[in-house]
C-alpha cells in the first residue's frame, strides 16, 4: 500500500504530533497495544520456563503446557482486565524469527515486512498461541479493506483528512496515490510550494474545504476527503455505524465530504 | 596534520573552531535551494555543517557513478564547494553504513541483496533489520565481498572529497561509519554466524590464546586445532568453567567491530584522506562497543554517541552524556536529533527541544552534530523545512541557544565532576552471554525482557546477571542514585579507563562480583594510592575472569569498611544502606537545593554557569542555597544575592543561573 520510496515530506509538527496520538489511542493495526495487559508464558517443550503477567494480575500456578491455544484462551477470560494472552514455545520463537528474516525485504511495500512477521506467527499455532489472535484493525476497519479502498481510485488520485480543533487545523494529512500505492504523505505545509497561504489556513471545517481545490489542482484529483471538526471525528471512529453517524454530521454541518466515503 | 582535536572543538592551525553543526541532506533538497539552506544555518550560529553521502544514491548502476554530472540534486563535488563559498566548514559522512532513511539503509541494492555480503543469524538466516525503512540485511563486518564493494564506492569518491580537505577546501572531519555495532543488533548470540565471521572468530581465538594447549587449559577441551571451535548460538553454561565459551564469543563481537573500523580507517587515510577521523557510536554503555579500543584505532579521541532526545527519557539520555564525558576528551553527539523522523510517535515541541539540547549541555556535552536541521523528507520538526525558509518556532530555538552558547563560551567550558562510576566490562559481557532468545522480531511480540535472561545459576555467592548496569536494583545502579540523591554529579565510564584518567576524579564507584580482572583490580587500587577513594561492591571477587582463584581486593579489604590506602582510601561497599559518611561536606555542589526532584549541575570556564533541570511534567519549586551571587541566564529570573533564593522551574525546562564572583 505504501511505495517504498514513499516522499514524506512537509509534515506541520503540531499536525504530525496530532497524528502520531491518533494512531496511539485508537491503536491502528491492533496488533498490539503500547503499555497492554500481556500475560506471557515461554515454555519449551510442554515445560513452563517463564512466566511474565502485568501488575495486578495473580496467575495461577502453570508447570506444563499441554493445549496452548485453549490455555490462552481460558487465562484470557479467567483474568478480566488482560489486553491479550501468548504463550510461546521457545525453540518456535527462534523459528519464526528465522522465517521473518528469510521473508522477501526487497521487494515488499513499506508496511508489509511487520504485517507479514504477524502473519508468520500465527501460522504456527501449536508453538505460538495468541489469544485473542492479531486482529490487524484500525477502529473496526480491517488492514485489507482500507488497502482495497485506498488502492481502488483512479489513478493518480488524492486523499484528504482534516480535522479543526479550538478554531485551527488540529489535523491535516494528505495522500497521493498512484499507480495503487501511496506515492506522498503530508499536510497542508505542502502546499506552501505552490504559493497556497497555509500559515493563515482556514479555521473551521467549512473554510478548511477550500483546500480541497488547491490538492486537486497541485497534488491529484481527490478521490476522497472527510473535514470535520474533532469531536466529530472522535464520534465517528467510536461509532458503531459509522456510516450513519457520517450523515448525521453531515446534514447537521459539522462535517462535510468530497468524492466517495465508503 | 593541520587540524587537532582537543577538549573544546577542533583547532584548524590554532585556531579554535567549536564542534557545532548541524547535517543537511543534500540530495533532499532542489540544488536551487542548497545556498539558501547553508545560509540560514550561518545564521543559526553554525560554523559548520556535516553531510551524509549516501552510496547507494551516487551509484547509479554497476559501477557507475553520478556525483551530479546528469542528476544535478546529486552534486556533492558543487554542494562542498558551495559550503566553501558560502563559509561553513565540513564534516563528511561517507559510510558506508549511513541509513538516514534511504532505501537499503544507503547501500546500492546491487551490494547488499548479495548474499555475500550479509551477516547471518545463528540459524543462518540473513538478519534482516526491521529498524530501517524499508527493511535491509545488514552486512557482514567479517565480509571480504563487502570491503571490495566499499573498495570501489571509495576509489569513485575520493577523488571529490581529499581536494577539498582544508585548508584547500571545507573539509575538516570525516567520520567512519554509523550506528558501530551491526545497525543496532548487539545481542550476543544474534548475529554474526557468517562463514567468514566464523573464520574470524577463530583468528580471534588464536590470537587470544596463542596454542591450542592454551585453550584446552581453559576451555577444559580436547581440541586439537582452533578450527574445531564452533561458537555458541545460546547459553547453557552449567558450571563456571563453561563460561570462558561463551565470554569469548561476546568478546569476539568487540573484536570484530574493532577490526572492521580499523580497516575502514585504513582505506580512508590510504585514498588521501587527512583530517582527523571520527566514530560514530551507539547508545550502549558496554560491550559489543568498546569504546576507549575504538577511539585508539581512528589516533584521535573522538568517539561520538547518538543521542535520542526524549524528555520523558531524560534519565537515559544524562546516562549516555555522563558516559561519552567519561568516555571521550571531547564529549560529542554524533547525532542529537532536531526534529523527529516521521514515525515517532512523540514530535518534539520547540520547548522540548530546547530542554533536550540543555540537559545534554549540563551534564557535559561539549559538541554535537544536529541531524537532519535542514529538512528532508522523512523528518519532522528540524528548524528549517525543505524549502529553505525557516520553522520560526524551531529556528527561534537555536537561534537563542547558539547565542547563549556563544556569549557563555560554553564550549570552552567543563562540567565541575570529580566522582566517576565505571561500568565494569566483565560483568557486562557477562550480562551479554546470558542474554539469549535475542532473534530479531521477538520485539514485534513483546516478548518480556526477562524471557530473554538464561536462569544463571553457577553457583556464584553474589549473582553477576543481576549486577549489569542495565539491571534494576543493581549495584552500580544504585551508586548512581545514590550519588544523584546526594547533588553529586558524576561521569560513567568503562572500567577498563586508563589510570591516568582516573587520578582526575576524587572518586571512583566499581561493580564487582566473584570475578573480576586481577589487573583492572591492581589498576584501582593504584587510584587510591595516589589519593582517590576507591568504593567497590556488592562482592568481594575471589577468582579472575577464567575462573582461577585471584584476589587482589581481598588483600587490601577483606571485609566490608573503608581502609586507609598511602594517600587514599578503599571502601569495600555490599549495599547503600551501609553508605552513610562516603559523601564528604565538600562533594555536593556549592549550590545545594532542598527538591531532589530537580537535577543541578555547574560548568565552569570563563564563566560558571548553575544549571538546574526540571525532567518532571510539574512545576517544581525548590530553596536553592548559593555561596554566590547569581544572575539569571536562562528561562531564570533576575538578580540573587548570596545565601538562598526560592526559585521555581516549569515542567520539562532548564534555568541557567550565572555566577557573579
Amino acid at each position: 500500500m505504501i511505495a517504498r520510496d514513499v516522499e514524506i515530506t512537509d509534515l506541520r509538527p503540531d499536525a504530525w504530533r496530532n497524528l502520531a496520538s491518533l494512531i496511539e489511542t485508537s491503536r491502528i493495526a491492533d496488533v498490539r497495544p503500547t503499555h497492554p495487559n500481556l500475560l506471557s508464558i515461554l515454555h519449551h517443550g510442554g515445560k513452563v520456563l517463564r512466566v511474565y503477567a502485568p501488575a495486578g494480575f495473580r496467575v495461577p500456578a502453570i508447570e506444563l503446557v499441554d493445549d496452548p491455544q485453549e490455555l490462552a484462551k481460558k487465562l484470557y477470560y479467567q483474568l478480566p482486565g488482560l489486553d491479550s494472552v501468548q504463550i510461546l514455545e521457545k525453540d518456535s520463537l527462534v523459528q519464526f524469527s528465522d522465517r521473518a528474516q528469510r521473508a522477501d525485504w526487497v521487494t515488499n511495500d513499506l508496511e508489509d515486512f511487520v504485517f507479514k512477521a504477524y502473519a508468520l506467527a500465527e501460522q504456527d499455532p501449536a508453538g505460538l498461541a495468541f489469544y485473542p489472535q492479531f486482529s490487524s484493525k484500525w477502529n473496526g476497519f480491517p488492514l485489507e479493506s482500507i488497502r482495497a479502498w485506498i488502492t481502488s481510485g483512479p489513478d493518480p488520485c488524492a486523499y484528504f483528512l482534516g480535522i479543526t480543533r479550538n478554531s485551527t487545523p488540529w489535523l491535516t494529512l494528505i495522500l497521493r496515490v498512484v499507480e495503487k500505492k501511496i506515492r506522498l504523505i503530508t499536510t497542508i505545509d505542502f502546499l506552501a510550494r505552490f504559493d497556497v497561504p497555509v500559515a493563515g489556513m482556514p479555521s473551521n471545517p467549512k473554510d478548511l474545504s477550500a483546500v480541497c481545490e488547491a490538492i486537486h489542482a497541485h497534488v491529484a484529483p481527490i478521490r476522497s476527503a472527510l473535514i470535520c471538526d474533532y469531536m466529530t471525528f472522535a464520534r465517528l471512529l467510536s461509532s458503531e455505524d459509522k456510516r450513519r453517524d457520517l450523515t448525521l454530521a453531515m446534514a447537521d454541518g459539522s462535517a462535510s465530504s468530497f468524492g466517495i466515503i465508503e | 596534520m593541520a587540524i587537532r582535536i582537543e577538549s573544546n572543538g577542533l583547532y584548524l592551525e590554532g585556531r579554535q573552531i567549536p564542534l557545532y553543526s548541524g547535517s543537511v541532506h543534500y540530495w533532499r533538497h532542489a540544488p536551487e535551494v542548497w545556498r539558501t539552506i547553508l545560509e540560514r544555518i550561518k545564521e543559526l550560529g553554525f560554523e559548520l555543517v556535516s553531510i551524509p553521502i549516501p552510496w547507494g544514491l551516487h551509484e547509479s548502476g554497476p559501477g557507475i557513478f553520478d556525483f551530479g554530472e546528469r542528476n544535478p540534486q546529486k552534486g556533492l563535488p558543487k554542494f562542498l564547494d558551495l559550503c566553501r563559498d558560502v563559509g561553513l566548514l565540513t564534516v563528511v559522512r561517507p559510510g558506508p553504513v549511513i541509513d538516514e532513511d534511504m532505501p537499503y539503509g544507503g547501500f546500492p541494492l546491487r551490494v547488499i541483496r548479495n548474499a555475500a555480503v550479509w551477516a547471518l543469524t545463528s540459524t543462518g538466516a540473513p538478519a534482516v533489520s526491521s529498524r530501517l525503512t524499508p527493511p535491509v540485511a545488514i552486512p557482514s563486518y567479517a565480509s571480504e565481498k563487502l570491503f571490495q564493494e566499499i573498495t570501489k564506492f571509495f576509489d569513485q569518491l575520493m577523488p571529490i572529497l581529499t581536494p577539498r580537505q582544508y585548508p584547500d577546501g571545507p573539509i575538516v572531519l570525516c567520520q567512519i561509519n554509523r550506528e558501530t555495532a551491526f545497525m543496532g543488533r548487539v545481542q550476543a548470540y544474534d548475529l554474526d554466524y557468517s562463514p567468514e565471521s566464523i573464520t574470524l572468530y577463530r583468528q580471534f581465538l588464536n590470537e587470544k590464546y596463542g596454542s591450542i594447549e592454551s585453550l584446552n587449559g581453559v576451555y577444559g577441551g580436547r581440541y586439537t586445532a582452533v578450527g574445531e571451535i564452533v561458537p555458541p548460538k545460546s547459553c547453557e553454561a552449567v558450571v563456571q568453567r563453561d563460561l570462558p565459551w561463551y565470554m569469548d564469543w561476546v568478546e569476539y563481537k568487540e573484536y570484530l567491530i574493532r577490526r572492521f573500523h580499523t580497516r575502514l580507517a585504513q582505506m580512508f587515510r590510504e585514498r588521501g584522506v587527512t583530517v582527523p577521523l571520527a566514530i560514530d557510536g551507539p547508545a550502549v554503555f558496554s560491550t559489543p562497543v568498546d569504546s576507549l579500543a575504538l577511539q585508539k584505532i581512528i589516533e584521535t579521541p573522538l568517539f561520538g554517541m547518538e543521542i535520542e532526545p526524549r524528555p520523558a527519557d531524560y534519565h537515559a539520555m544524562a546516562a549516555h552524556i555522563r558516559y561519552l564525558t567519561g568516555t571521550s576528551r571531547l564529549p560529542y553527539a554524533s547525532r542529537f536529533g532536531s526534529g523527529e523522523s516521521w514515525f515517532t510517535p512523540n514530535v518534539l515541541t520547540p520547548a522540548e527541544q530546547e530542554f533536550c539540547i540543555l540537559c545534554a549541555v549540563m551534564h557535559g556535552m561539549s559538541a554535537v552534530d544536529f541531524h537532519m536541521l535542514a529538512e528532508g523528507d522523512r523528518w519532522v520538526g528540524a528548524p528549517i523545512k525543505r524549502s529553505g525558509a525557516f520553522r520560526e518556532e524551531y529556528a527561534d530555538v537555536f537561534r537563542r541557544l547558539g547565542v547563549f552558547f556563544a556569549h557563555h563560551k560554553i564550549w570552552d567550558s567543563k562540567k565541575n565532576c570529580r566522582t566517576l562510576v565505571l561500568v565494569s566490562t566483565g560483568l557486562e559481557r557477562y550480562h551479554s552471554a546470558f542474554s539469549t532468545l535475542n532473534h530479531a522480531y521477538l520485539g514485534l511480540l513483546r516478548i518480556p525482557k526477562v524471557f530473554s535472561e538464561v536462569p544463571s545459576s553457577l553457583g556464584f555467592q553474589t549473582e553477576p546477571m543481576q549486577q549489569s548496569i542495565l539491571e534494576e536494583g543493581s549495584w552500580i545502579q544504585e551508586a548512581c542514585r545514590y550519588l544523584e540523591n546526594a547533588q553529586v554529579e558524576y561521569n560513567l565510564a568503562p572500567s577498563r579507563l586508563m589510570l591516568d584518567e582516573l587520578t582526575k576524579y576524587d572518586m571512583v564507584f566499581v561493580p564487582t562480583a566473584d570475578f573480576m580482572d586481577p589487573q583492572e583490580q591492581e589498576k584501582l587500587l593504584g587510584f587510591a594510592d595516589r589519593g582517590g577513594h576507591l568504593v567497590f561492591g556488592p562482592a568481594l571477587p575471589t577468582l579472575d575472569e577464567r575462573m582461577n582463584p585471584a584476589s587482589v581486593f581481598g588483600g587490601v579489604t577483606p571485609s566490608p569498611g573503608t581502609q586507609t590506602r598511602e594517600s587514599g582510601k578503599v571502601t569495600f561497599l555490599p549495599s547503600f544502606e551501609l553508605a552513610k559518611d562516603l559523601i564528604t561536606p565538600d562533594m555536593p555542589n556549592v549550590v545545594l537545593l532542598d527538591n531532589p526532584n530537580l537535577r543541578l549541575t555547574i560548568r565552569g570556564g570563563s564563566t560558571i554557569l548553575v544549571y538546574l533541570a526540571n525532567p518532571t511534567n510539574t512545576i517544581q519549586r525548590s530553596l536553592m542555597i548559593s555561596s554566590w551571587p547569581l544572575r539569571g541566564a536562562w528561562n531564570a529570573p533576575g538578580e540573587t544575592q548570596a545565601g538562598s533564593v526560592t526559585t521555581e522551574v516549569a515542567p520539562f525546562s532548564v534555568q541557567v543561573w550565572e555566577v557573579l564572583k
